[in-house]
């Protein structure tokens, strides 16, 4: 996860400036994990430049009768402040105050809680409490907020919380803000088959195109082994769904996310994608060698290669044989790290000459540090798809 | 593109109290960039501010002594 994870990461830090996205673009050129530690460190400087001035408070609403406490969060203290004070509070009396404010003021304050202090209240409140804020916050749309929390809630409350996102568009927006890869995970598995389905369908929807990238983030957010599930069901929707995932791709220019779920597919669901006419079409095989190449994953590329029939393997070959003679050591050393040599030299067979004669000097580098074992295998792989040696008339 | 100054890029470690090699990775960003971005956090520092003394002010009289101004 990468372009993706920079967007997420860009949309939550321009909501924290207050700027529009458009004017953090300068930013994607970072990694998602500086962003996400720029993102914290900014919030923490906010609430600490404000923190001593609730202490005070904080001990009155402590010390006072409790029907005082909430009398004023109800009439007089604005959200942020409540969530501020909610900092010197135990979770114990904070939850005493809160079960008696109405889902709205809780969903009011949930926008500015500190999440470590929300996780340890949201394990006191009951799952009905839970979803009236939810339900508030649906209304707000504010897919942010719920993202943050649904990450801490128990199997039992998210499974209910789902239950009341009728939309599954509106699953992806909350998916697409969940901090924690394993979280999302935690959602997809909670999740009934059917609603998972309909998610991904979203992205044959022209009307919803704003929501493909989301349905992407989905698919590369996930573990390895959710990647093939996911990938594999995807698939069985057919040529049309899977056409539509590889037009959005290409569109956003996303394949350094698409790359390594199509990696993780099974055997069968790789085949069907590796060899399909889109995938063939020379932009957008130009676009993948150029993603494997910048983000170094030639490693997956080569996994899916390895699927590809003559008239694909072409397109590769066209595509690898356009960029500089860098792309060839890094090609190089994925098949030495992945064994995946066959495959290589089945391209590098369809490149021209002059790039055949770069690959054998690239190879003859490696072959003098080789066990005898595997340098006899190359010498062989060599001779069998008679790679022009480095060396111009021999 | 070009280098970021060192300077730009202590101001922002500093505004958020952070050792300048945690910012490592944004020397990469333009000193142009950085001078926005650092502009961008100080006007939100002040913004947040504001709107907490607006806050503060919305807040009956009788309560508003049990805020600390701010240090």
């Amino acid at each position: 996860m990468t372009r993706l994870a920079v967007q997420a990461e860009i949309i939550k830090l321009a909501r924290i400036l207050n700027v529009p996205e458009q004017q953090l673009a300068f930013m994607q050129v970072l990694a998602p994990e500086n962003l996400r530690q720029f993102r914290f460190a900014i919030l923490e400087l906010l609430q600490s430049q404000q923190k001593s001035r609730f202490r005070h408070l904080a001990t009155w609403v402590n010390w006072l009768p409790r029907w005082i406490s909430i009398f004023w969060v109800k009439h007089f203290l604005e959200p942020f402040i409540v969530a501020q004070i909610a900092v010197y509070l135990s979770t114990e009396s904070s939850y005493r105050i809160a079960k008696h404010l109405p889902a709205k003021t809780i969903a009011a304050i949930a926008v500015y809680l500190d999440p470590r202090l929300a996780r340890e209240l949201l394990s006191y409140l009951t799952t009905h409490q839970i979803t009236d804020i939810t339900q508030v916050l649906l209304e707000q749309r504010d897919f942010v907020t719920i993202g943050r929390f649904v990450s801490m809630l128990s199997d039992a409350v998210l499974q209910d919380v789902a239950q009341i996102v009728e939309n599954e568009s509106d699953l992806l927006e909350i998916a697409f803000y969940i901090e924690s890869r394993e979280q999302i995970d935690h959602l997809v598995h909670v999740l009934p088959r059917e609603r998972i389905e309909k998610a991904l369908l979203i992205i044959g929807d022209p009307a919803q195109r704003l929501l493909w990238p989301k349905v992407l983030a989905l698919m590369s957010y996930i573990s390895y082994g959710l990647k093939q599930e996911l990938g594999d069901l995807a698939v069985q929707q057919g040529e049309p769904v899977i056409n539509a995932i590889i037009q959005a791709t290409q569109e956003d220019q996303l394949w350094e996310d698409m790359l390594p779920v199509v990696a993780c597919l099974s055997a069968h669901a790789q085949d069907f994608v590796a060899n399909l006419p889109a995938l063939r079409r020379v932009e957008i095989i130009q676009s993948i060698v150029e993603a494997a190449d910048r983000c170094d994953l030639w490693a997956d590329m080569l996994v899916i290669v390895n699927y590809m029939q003559d008239e694909a393997r072409e397109a590769v070959a066209l595509a690898i044989a356009q960029i500089d003679e860098q792309v060839l050591h890094h090609i190089a050393y994925a098949s030495l790290l992945r064994s995946q040599w066959e495959v290589t030299f089945d391209i590098m067979r369809r490149m021209p000459i002059d790039k055949q004669r770069q690959c054998h000097r690239i190879l003859d580098g490696y072959m003098q540090q080789l066990d005898p074992e595997t340098y006899h295998y190359l010498d062989t792989l060599l001779d069998r798809y008679q790679i022009q040696s480095s060396v111009a008339g021999s | 593109m070009e280098k970021a100054d060192k300077t730009e890029l202590e101001q922002l470690a500093q505004q958020l109290h952070r050792p300048v090699m945690s910012l490592k990775a944004f020397s990469q960003l333009s000193q142009q960039d950085l001078a926005w971005l650092n502009q961008q956090l100080r006007q939100t520092i002040e913004n947040e501010d504001q709107k907490m003394n607006q806050r503060l002010y919305q807040i009956p009289f009788f309560l508003r002594w049990l805020f600390k101004p701010k240090s």
